[in-house]
């Protein structure tokens, strides 16, 4: 129990950190000072690349521009490994099986094939958080538009994204006060019966609060997804990037 | 003062109001009354008795089941609901309901944004209270990782910093500490909008208000009227508050 309690603890504050960006967002880094409009459409072409091939020497430059983009970009490198090595991990779990044969022995081209898919979820989610490392929210939403991204799917994101933090809030709330109530230690199967309820109250708790959230959002002039927009730039920061991301596209076809 | 009778203009306006929660749990029960422009009003009842309720309700974000509601001379509608989040502004009970951007900053430039308002303006208006009321250093960082009372502030300097013709301050000293309890006491006193406090605080009640509406545990108003009401000891048992 405690094992599940502490695991399930842990993933909450894993996700909520992954949305949490203010220790990197406004440093003047590389990615910070690249205009959003170019960034999130490079970046996406840097996503989807990788994605295309399980040649590892195509795969393995793509690391270097990565790990040059982390300290272009004034990030911690520890902040950002703390971010996402639970992603490729998983998917290394999830495929593993995979590289085993009927007499369970592993065979040498499974292991490969997951290590390599590891090292692609690794790239994409590395790229994923780097975005999200180094663009206020704001600044997103309003690239989207920018790109005419119809409103309603726009306001969809930014409602996921509030429950998402939301949920992750109120989950370790619920889990704190649990702990801190908690006197004796369960048997297995009153933790059966009681998380069971725990759960349900949780998710009237999410559903209720949420509804609030919405009320307090009309109250404060409505949801429509009209935020500040600046004029572009383009500089040194964005030929560089231009240049970087049109090479990749040019290697990889 | 309405410049052609010569009479005070009224701010809100509620006619025989129930609200009974989805669940079936009563909300306010049989709410009448009127408050003009420019008058501190304290909603004074014990838990439970339906304050958040009926901030609800006057601000127009849930309609009532009975009775009917005029803000500013209008029904709330969608097709007035513009005009009613210009001059309309609540500060909710619980911040983690209320706020819910990213950070600090995106919170307070979110209603200038959704109003329009051009964005070196909004820059200007946020910096100058985020200044003001010391919240100035936390601006980057995420609401829900804030302290209470800095939450509080948060959401409360969101609500203000517009100008609002009407505010609704939902128990707003409640946990927070002496020195944030003081400046918001005093934003209320400095004010020229119309303010509704609610509050279960009976000490607080002459800093913020001039006109008492007290609320019971059986969800309807016991009184209205003047600060006298903090002298009846009997009716303030009555009520559930002390
Ligand atoms: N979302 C809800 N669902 C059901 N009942 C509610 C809800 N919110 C409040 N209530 C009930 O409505 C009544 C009035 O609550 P509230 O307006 O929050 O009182 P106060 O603000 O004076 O403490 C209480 O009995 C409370 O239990
Ligand atoms: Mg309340």
């Amino acid at each position: 129990m405690d094992l599940i309690e502490k695991t399930l603890k842990e993933a909450t504050n894993f996700f909520q950190n992954f949305f949490t960006t203010e220790r990197t967002v406004y440093k003047r880094g590389f990615l910070q000072r690249l205009d959003a409009r170019l960034k999130l459409p490079g970046m996406l072409i840097l996503l989807i690349l990788p994605l295309s091939t399980f040649d590892p020497f195509k795969l393995a430059p793509m690391l270097f521009f990565i790990l040059f983009l982390v300290f272009a970009s004034k990030i911690e490198f520890k902040l950002f490994l703390s971010r996402i090595w639970l992603f490729p991990l998983f998917s290394f779990l999830v495929v593993l099986p995979r590289a085993f044969s009927f007499d369970l022995t592993i065979s040498q081209p499974g292991l490969i094939y997951a290590l390599v898919f590891s090292f692609r979820v690794f790239l994409a989610v590395s790229i994923l958080s780097l975005i999200i490392l180094t663009t206020p929210f704001s600044e997103i939403i309003s690239t989207l538009r920018f790109f005419r991204v119809p409103e309603s799917f726009v306001s969809v994101l930014v409602i996921t994204y509030q429950y998402i933090t939301l949920t992750f809030a109120e989950m370790l709330r619920v889990m704190l006060a649990r702990e801190s109530r908690r006197i004796k230690r369960l048997s297995f199967k009153e933790i059966w019966k009681n998380g069971g309820s725990a759960l349900g109250v949780f998710f009237i708790r999410i559903y209720e609060r949420s509804e609030r959230v919405y009320l307090s959002s009309i109250s404060r002039g409505g949801f429509k997804q009209r935020p500040y927009t600046f004029p572009m730039k383009f500089g040194l920061i964005e030929a560089f990037f231009i240049t970087f991301v049109s090479a990749f596209v040019w290697w990889y076809i | 003062m309405d410049l052609e009778s010569g009479l005070p203009k009224k701010a809100l306006v509620a006619k025989n109001i129930s609200y009974t929660y989805p669940d079936g749990t009563l909300g306010v029960r049989d709410v009448s009354l009127e408050i003009f422009e420019g008058e501190r009003v304290v909603l004074l009842g014990p838990n439970g008795s339906g304050k958040s309720t009926l901030m609800m309700l006057l601000s127009g974000l849930i309609p009532p089941n009975k009775g009917s509601i005029e803000i500013l001379g209008v029904e709330p509608s969608r097709k007035n609901s513009e005009f009613l989040r210009r001059n309309v502004a609540v500060v909710f009970q619980n911040p983690d309901d209320f706020l819910f951007n990213p950070t600090v900053k995106e919170e307070l430039l979110y209603t200038p944004a959704q109003l329009g308002i051009p964005f070196d303006e909004a820059i200007k208006i946020a910096e100058e209270f985020a200044r003001r009321f010391e919240i100035d250093g936390i601006l980057e960082k995420p609401p829900f990782r804030l302290s209470g009372g800095e939450k509080k502030k948060v959401s409360i300097v969101c609500s203000i910093m517009l100008n609002p013709k009407i505010l609704f301050l939902d128990e707003p000293t409640a946990n927070v500490d002496g020195k944030t309890r003081k400046k918001i006491l005093e934003i209320i006193q400095k004010s020229s909008s119309t303010i509704i406090t609610a509050t279960h605080e009976l000490e607080i009640v002459p800093k913020i208000g001039n006109r008492i509406i007290l609320m019971g545990t059986d969800k309807r108003i016991r009184a209205d009227g003047g600060l006298e009401i903090l002298e009846d000891e009997k009716l303030l048992e009555g009520a559930g508050v002390i």
